[in-house]
């Protein structure tokens, strides 16, 4: 009876206390003293499109636009545009970059679409309207352009302007043809996509629930170097958010593998529009 | 069972005092910020690979300037400050289930120190490093340079407003802030001019979360 008795008090102990850490979370971020981190909301369900397949990727038809192709089907187009004469030879252990990417800002916190779009395809000398008459053109509504308040910033006095979009509708708007790749450009893809002068855009799934465009806009592969010495594969973006040039790690590019933003990373890929020109 | 409801006072008692001595008084911001502001050599290893490839990066006058230099010259002259920014950010889910309680408690730290890298004397800030702890692996590597405006207003407001200031990111809707404590109440100051406040305005942190949770609430789940 004694035995039984100090068995369950011990058990119950035990439950109290495994409770109480899975309450508060204290994993540690370095070397150091334990720091908790604020207790996290799960992500909540996208509002659009379906969730994702359960291994991760986004489910194909929850990519909106064209019909998604695989990176090995995207990479087979590829080599047929560069065998066409569509680009210069590439070295993917070099470097190469397009200048005529940015630096414009997205006018305002939603337009990252509009603004992406608008970049990419006057990367390729064809002028494009306003980011905010695509708006209107793509949302169907008015007074997006009132009232600007300098030429990085609108707040438009219809609030109905300020929403989120997807680049593929800005691309059917103004005749421009893309592929949807259903995973990210493997360092081959990019490479190539780079050498055949086409700036592509990325979209970024984070693990909050929200999306975002950015542009690729060029690649190095360098070192190695005193401390490294592996050769360093680093890509080149520009976010219109913040107006910023940055180069990523090839690593930093990808984030999270698979489509699932929940990793280390707490970003992934969604979907990348590449080989963005205008329709014949 | 008579023995469980005579452990049970105790066992309550225990379970609290455990609790209490495990969660620091505030649990946020502040023990990123003692630990990180000085950060220690597992992150500097990071940052010296980060430093030596990018005189590398810096191959043309173009891209230099588009990281912030001024000609690809200033790649090996380029130097970090031994005192990074704290990244923290705030989800989008969590701006759209929060009820107002404390504010401080949506600041997750994002894994993520970035380091001012400046040139030449009197020193210039001209672009910037940024590491990322990869809690899997307990280890740091670099993950980007450049977002010289970013690092110029940063270090800018941290000479002027607060020496101690950090970043805190809000990905979701793509704001900026300058944060910084006053006391306990965590002092946001915006980035970019929104609909709600000018850039460069401090506001308590409610205020701007407050603003926020609204915009969060209507996101569709498009790119923003």
């Amino acid at each position: 009876m004694l035995k039984r008795t100090v068995a369950h008090s011990v058990m119950f102990l035990l439950l109290l206390m495994f409770s109480a850490c899975v309450e508060i979370d204290v994993s540690i971020p370095s070397k150091g003293p334990g720091v908790p981190r604020a207790a996290e909301t799960p992500p909540i369900p996208n509002l659009v499109h379906p969730r994702p397949l359960s291994h991760g990727m986004p489910a194909l038809s929850s990519i909106p636009g064209k019909t998604p192709i695989s990176l090995d089907a995207f990479k087979k187009m590829q080599t047929k545009r560069l065998q066409t004469g569509g680009g210069a030879a590439c070295n993917p252990d070099d470097k190469k970059s397009i200048d005529k990417v940015g630096p414009a800002l997205q006018q305002t916190a939603s337009w990252c679409w509009a603004a992406s779009s608008k970049i990419v395809m006057e990367s390729h000398n064809i002028p494009i309207d306003d980011q905010c008459n695509i708006v209107m053109k793509v949302l169907g509504e008015q007074l997006c352009c009132v009232k600007v308040i300098n030429k990085d910033l609108i707040i438009p006095e219809n609030t109905n302007c300020q929403r989120g979009g997807w680049p593929y509708k800005v691309f059917d708007m103004y005749a421009f043809d893309y592929e949807n790749v259903d995973s990210p450009l493997d360092w081959d893809a990019l490479t190539k996509e780079i050498c055949l002068n086409n700036p592509f855009i990325y979209v970024e799934k984070r693990s909050d629930g929200s999306k975002h465009t950015v542009i690729v806009k060029g690649y190095h592969n360098v070192g190695p170097t005193a401390s490294n010495p592996h050769r360093q594969k680093v890509v080149e973006v520009y976010d219109p958010q913040s107006k910023n040039f940055q180069d990523f790690t090839y690593e930093e590019f990808i984030g999270d593998p698979n489509g699932d933003p929940n990793g280390q990373y707490s970003y992934s890929h969604f979907v990348d529009y590449a080989q963005i020109r205008p329709l014949p | 069972m008579k023995p469980l409801f005579w452990l049970l006072p105790k066992v309550i008692a225990l379970t609290i005092a455990v609790t209490a001595w495990i969660t620091p008084a505030n649990a946020d911001v502040q023990p990123f910020l003692d630990i990180y502001t000085q950060p220690g050599p597992e992150v500097f290893s990071a940052v010296d690979v980060g430093m030596e490839t990018l005189p590398l990066l810096l191959s043309d006058t173009t891209h230099a300037q588009e990281l912030g230099f001024t000609d690809a010259e200033q790649g090996p002259k380029a130097k970090v400050t031994k005192t990074p920014f704290v990244v923290f950010q705030v989800g989008l889910d969590q701006l759209q289930a929060w009820n107002g309680s404390n504010p401080r408690a949506l600041l997750k730290f994002a894994n993520k120190l970035l380091f001012p890298i400046y040139v030449g004397a009197p020193v210039k800030v001209k672009s910037s490093l940024t590491v990322r702890f990869f809690e899997k692996d307990k280890v740091w590597k670099v993950g980007q340079w450049g977002s010289s405006a970013l690092i110029q207003d940063l270090v800018s407001k941290r000479t002027t407003i607060a020496p101690k200031g950090f970043l805190v990111t809000v990905p979701g809707l793509n704001r900026n802030y300058f944060g910084y404590l006053s006391g306990v109440q965590l002092i946001l100051i915006p980035l970019e001019t929104d609909r709600s406040f000018a850039a460069g305005t401090q506001v308590p942190a409610a205020k701007v979360f407050n603003s926020l949770s609204t915009e969060a609430k209507s996101a569709d789940g498009s790119p923003r």
